[in-house]
């Protein structure tokens, strides 16, 4: 019980009975006995992943085998030790009757569990044999970072912790499951909603095959999910709790009278766990109702015929479905109440039930709303329900179990909500007697503005005023209490029969809380009219629905009434208690009015305030005035404005503030401008500070030329320089350092050490942080320069030498020489004339002319001296005439063609001396031999035979087609050889 | 506080390769920035460049630590590991023995491991080979040395040492007044 009260187990309610199996079974081996080892789940190495997967699937703990050893004897303690136990073992108990499905079940475990035994154990042996096992280089549990602690999954032994993180997991996992699950039972409790006629057995099964599909853990995932239901669903939260709330309770009474009691506890907690799966479909429900009323009643009636069909054994599963109906308290109620009715015996006529349940759940809308369902409920309604009550005890004395369940519920939620039911009842004698006792102190107050308007009928009245008590109070039930809104609005509006509830022995007198307010009718009403109408702001909506009801509907029901409410003395004994409860209500009614009130004047003052400010803009200039005349006036104004003394004075010392305002600002702003003076100024610190200063000094005082901080930045730019001068050398350093080691390291490990490759990014940013730029001022930087060597020069130099040696004319030989006679005078007196006129003529002809003139005379010997180098040779060259004649072939290399043969510029080169004297010479005697090839234009005469043959070997004939295609060919054939070889060049770049 | 001279840095370099291998050069050349050795008071600091420029400015006689603690030269101009060095090695550890927890605590006593000890080794460990000992989840316990390799420790008897102690993390507690 206590256990229970504590409300541990249907969390925790897990799966004991595989392991009891699986445990048993495994341990039956007996291999792993002493291992501790051995026992471990997990498997070591390889397989972790698969064997967490089948954890998950399967509860399967080993090392709490030995307590599921005990199986069922001590089951209980079992489970409530470990924190799981199996649903094999409540199913067993619960469902006795279906030992079929759970041995089947059973064995299709234990044959999954013989799989994984065969999977994880060989790995266990080796590791047996070795006692130690044997794992790759880049073995890893966790990758193991910066030494950090981890737990480890596969650890096998590593104990508690890792079993924690495997449950974990499961319950990560299981998650998915779950809401599987979940949806699957939603969807179940929907069909069971929906369906109802369904066989006992029919249900059961679905029961099991939940079971089966379930995941063993489920109900602690489900607590999971519920809690983290809770953390998002804040709407919801409350709802939930205040179910788990009940139904612990609820289950204590239940089990009092039953033999089964904790079967039937679980049975119920499992279904209070399905309660909550649904949440969402409940809360789409519940807002349904909160929408149309109506559907819920549809619901409850549907409901209805099931709870009559099952007896006591099906109990547990009418639970869920009232509990997954009753998220709020008022549906609670109102399941209850409809449960109520309905089990009375269907006695009450379909149309007044369903109104009723209208009423029921109406809540605050129905208060302030229009109140016209009610007249209904108040005429018939709450007597039948009356009735239906008394009905209802009646039936549960003899000990139905649905009327007990209902019962309990009824006396549970009686117990849960004992004040608001307190309430209730005050409420219901409030309503009675707040009548009287406020009716002879308001009556003088608003009699008269109600009286016309009452109906005539004293009966109808009565009711008018029970009715409007009733509305009355319950609009202000909201307004005070919040939380019990619902509830009060239910006791409210049949109140009357709630306080039956409370005491039985009422139950009698239906026209209890009606009988009092009969009697004094005359005098309540407007009392009770007023009431309402003292609260204007509060009860906007409810005032205006309140009196048209009264008028339109007082006189109909007036009848009904009269004749069901004669006025008993037992409404009179029961109205005793109720002036003290009259008290509280007027306490209370005095102490809305005065907070009320205080409101008012709080706004008055907020409104006082502002229309205030408003206003002083207007009067009071917004702009300062010079002089003090304005200010004076300004003084009186304030002065007309406010009367206050206080005021004035305080005026009068702003006013001289003001006043002040200039002198104190000036002498402020010397009292600055000596501090200013004194103070010292940062930008005249430090070198460039000092720079400043004297610059400063330079200019004088003159404001003009003030020295700022600004002026300082040079300064610090070179500070800076020098800072980054020392962290680059340091940088620097440190590099050089790391280089050094990296060599060390490559010396050590005899690795070729290769530079990780750094991204792009990086190695552009270093390329770029470690460019220096070059300053030639900096004597470290001329390793930057590039030493010009002189001896390279020099060499230059000396190259250029031996080149223009080279170039130099070649040595002549000294064996030529000239000898000169001695009278040159004689020689050239005699010829003068002679040159004289050869110089005027031309010069092909004059010489020759003179020469052939002369030529005779040549014999006589030196007379007639003609310069010439070859003097003796010339009759020799004179014989030769200019001719072409062919020259022995292969005379030289490259003149193999003939047509060259006769160029005559090479043997020029190679006798030039001789021929040009020839030349010069021979002329004059040429000229009359060489008459034969008429006229002679540089080296070629006309039509020269060599110009038409030349031109020949200087460009192709036109058609020369097959050169032109072997040339194609053989550029196809260069270019693809020229391909190849570029890539072969390419791949050997690229790697 | 200097920086080490080749001789040392090649000692030190020594011993560390004999623990992770290659990975030294992660250590020497770490791309968040640059980190060096330096060696005060015959102790060797693995100190970040940030750091360096800030001791930089305490004297050395004043200076007690800076870094971290990689280990010592001894007077013999040895060079031996500190625990405090775990935390960096342990990360590129190339070979592990994993000792089962009844022999964790003798190791955290300064023991050496025997063979029922040993848990889990790696593969292809020679003998000598430096090791970093871990606990069975994982959790790094210290620095070893295999007295017997992979293979040899299938053979020996239980009671065989198969890791030299060297270093563990209970010095932290032991040697709490010596261990900067």
């Amino acid at each position: 019980m206590s256990k229970k009260r504590q409300g541990q187990f249907p969390a925790f309610r897990n799966c004991p009975a595989k392991r009891v199996k699986v445990g048993g079974i495994r341990c039956s081996p007996s291999k792993t006995v002493g291992h501790p080892e051995l026992t471990s789940p997990a498997p070591p190495n390889t397989a972790p992943q698969l064997d967490m997967q089948k954890a998950n699937s399967r509860p399967a703990d080993l090392p709490t085998s030995g307590f599921s050893k005990c199986k069922n004897g001590q089951k209980l303690e079992a489970g409530f030790l470990q924190t799981s136990k199996s649903p094999i073992v409540r199913s067993k108990n619960s469902m006795s009757d279906d030992d079929i499905d759970s041995e089947e079940e059973l064995k299709a475990m234990l044959a999954e569990e013989k799989k994984s035994q065969t999977t994880t154990f060989p790995k266990t042996d080796s590791t047996e044999e070795g006692s130690f096992e044997v794992v790759g280089v880049d073995f890893q549990l966790n990758p193991v970072r910066s030494g950090l602690k981890q737990k480890s999954p596969q650890a096998p032994r590593s104990g508690n912790a890792t079993r924690l993180a495997e449950d974990d997991q499961e319950y990560d996992s299981g998650d998915t499951d779950e809401i599987i699950a979940g949806g699957r039972n939603g969807g179940q409790s929907k069909d069971k909603q929906t369906i109802l006629p369904k066989d006992k057995s029919k249900q059961k099964e679905d029961l099991l095959k939940n079971r089966a599909n379930c995941p063993s853990s489920r109900h602690a995932t489900e607590m999971s999910k519920r809690k983290n239901l809770r953390g998002s669903e804040g709407g919801s939260v409350s709802r939930t709790k205040c179910i788990a709330k009940k139904l612990p309770r609820v289950s204590p009474e239940s089990e009092g009278g039953e033999s089964e009691e904790s079967l039937d506890y679980e049975s119920m907690m499992s279904n209070c766990c399905r309660l909550d799966l649904t949440l969402a479909d409940l809360e789409k429900l519940a807002n349904g109702d909160a929408e149309s009323p109506g559907g819920d009643a549809r619901r409850a009636e549907q409901a209805l015929p099931k709870r009559q069909d099952t007896g006591s054994g099906q109990k547990r599963k009418k639970a869920p479905k009232k509990g997954a109906r009753c998220i709020n308290p008022k549906d609670i109620l109102a399941s209850l109440l409809e449960g109520e009715e309905k089990i009375s015996g269907q006695n009450p006529p379909e149309e007044t039930m369903s109104k009723s349940k209208f009423q029921a759940f109406r809540g605050m809308g129905a208060l302030y709303g229009g109140e016209k369902p009610k007249k209904p409920f108040k005429h018939s309604g709450i007597t039948t329900q009356v009735k239906g009550q008394d009905s209802l005890k009646q039936e549960a004395s003899p000990g139905s179990s649905v009327g007990k369940q209902a019962f309990d519920l009824n006396t549970y939620s009686s117990d849960e909500m004992s004040p608001p039911q307190d309430g209730k009842e005050a409420n219901g004698a409030n309503s009675l007697p707040h009548c009287p006792g406020k009716l002879p102190r308001r009556q003088p107050a608003s009699g008269d503005q109600r009286g016309a308007v009452q109906s005539p009928s004293s009966s109808s009245e009565c009711e008018s005023a029970s009715l409007s008590s009733l509305s009355s109070f319950g609009a202000k039930k909201p307004l005070s209490l919040n939380a019990k809104t619902c509830r009060t609005d239910l006791g409210s509006d049949d109140g009357l029969g709630t306080t039956e509830l409370g005491d039985p022995k009422g139950e009698g007198s239906d026209s209890i809380p009606l009988g009092p307010s009969a009697g004094p009718e005359p005098e309540r009403e407007p009392a009770v009219l007023k009431t309402q109408f003292k609260k204007p702001l509060q009860l906007s909506v409810g005032r205006d629905g309140a009196p048209s009801r009264v008028q339109g509907k007082g006189p109909e029901g007036s009848q009904a009434r009269e004749t069901e409410c004669p006025p008993s003395p037992v409404a009179l004994a029961d109205a005793i208690s109720p002036p003290r409860n009259s008290q509280d209500n007027q306490k209370r009614l005095a102490a809305l009015e005065e907070r009320r009130r205080e409101r008012e004047l709080q706004k008055q003052l907020v409104h006082r305030a502002l229309s205030s400010l408003d206003s002083h803009p207007a009067n009071k200039p917004s702009h300062i005035l010079f002089g003090s005349d304005s200010e004076d006036e300004t003084e009186e104004k304030d002065g007309g404005d406010k009367p206050l003394p206080g005021g004035g004075v305080r005026r009068d010392l702003a006013s001289k503030t003001s006043g002040k305002l200039f002198e104190s600002s000036e002498d402020e702003e010397q009292e600055t401008d000596d501090e200013a003076r004194f103070q010292i100024k940062p930008q005249f610190e430090g070198k460039a500070g000092k720079k400043l200063m004297s610059l400063q000094s330079h200019f004088g005082a003159d404001d003009r030329f003030r020295m700022d901080a600004r002026f300082l930045e040079s300064e610090s730019e070179e500070e800076e320089e020098e800072i980054k001068e020392a962290e680059t050398a340091e940088e620097e350093e440190l590099i050089a350092e790391k280089k050094k080691n990296m060599e060390v390291i490559k010396n050590i490990l005899h690795v070729s050490h290769r530079a990780p490759k750094l991204s792009k990014e990086e190695t552009a940013a270093k390329q770029f942080r470690n460019i220096v730029r070059y300053d030639p001022t900096r004597l470290d930087h001329a390793t930057f320069e590039r030493k010009v060597d002189p001896e390279e020069k020099e060499s230059k130099a000396k190259r250029r030498r031996k080149r223009e040696e080279a170039e130099t004319l070649p040595e002549v030989s000294r064996d030529l020489y000239h000898s000169i006679a001695a009278d040159l005078k004689e020689r050239f007196r005699a010829t003068t004339p002679a040159l004289g006129t050869g110089a005027a003529g031309p010069w092909n002809e004059t010489p020759e002319e003179t020469e052939t003139a002369t030529a005779p005379g040549a014999p006589e010997g030196l007379g007639e001296f003609t310069f010439s180098f070859f003097g003796p040779d010339v009759s020799e060259v004179k014989q030769e005439p200019y001719k072409t004649e062919a020259r022995p072939p292969g005379r030289m290399a490259w003149q193999r063609d003939p047509r060259f043969q006769d160029s005559s510029s090479e043997e020029d080169e190679e006798e030039p001396a001789p021929a040009d004297g020839s030349r010069e010479v021979a002329r004059p005697e040429e000229a009359q031999p060489s008459e034969k090839p008429a006229r002679r234009f540089f080296f070629f005469s006309e039509n020269d035979e060599r110009l038409r043959v030349g031109p020949g070997s200087f460009w192709q004939a036109s058609g020369s087609q097959p050169s032109s295609e072997d040339w194609e060919s053989r550029t196809v054939a260069l270019l693809q050889d020229c391909r190849k070889k570029h890539k072969a060049a390419r791949r050997k770049a690229k790697p | 506080m200097r920086p080490l001279t080749e001789e040392e840095t090649s000692t030190l370099f020594q011993k560390l390769s004999k623990y992770i291998g290659e990975n030294i050069q992660l250590l020497v050349d770490r791309p968040d920035g640059t980190y060096c050795f330096r060696l005060h008071k015959d102790r060797v600091y693995y100190v970040s460049e940030k750091i360096l420029k800030l001791a930089v400015n305490i004297s050395r006689e004043k200076l007690v630590s800076l870094g971290t603690c990689f280990g010592k030269f001894t007077k013999t101009q040895k060079f031996r590991l500190h625990i405090t060095a775990l935390d960096y090695l342990a990360p590129y550890a190339k070979h592990k023995v994993w000792v089962k927890p009844g022999a964790e605590q003798s190791f955290l006593y300064g023991n050496h491991v025997l063979k029922s000890g040993l848990g889990r080794i790696t593969e292809n460990t020679n003998q000598y080979q430096g090791l970093v000992v871990y606990s069975m989840a994982d959790v790094p316990l210290g620095f070893g040395v295999a007295a017997k390799s992979t293979q040899d420790c299938r053979k020996v008897d239980p009671m065989a040492i198969v890791v030299f102690h060297q270093a563990d993390i209970g010095e932290y507690v032991r040697h709490e007044d010596t261990l900067i």
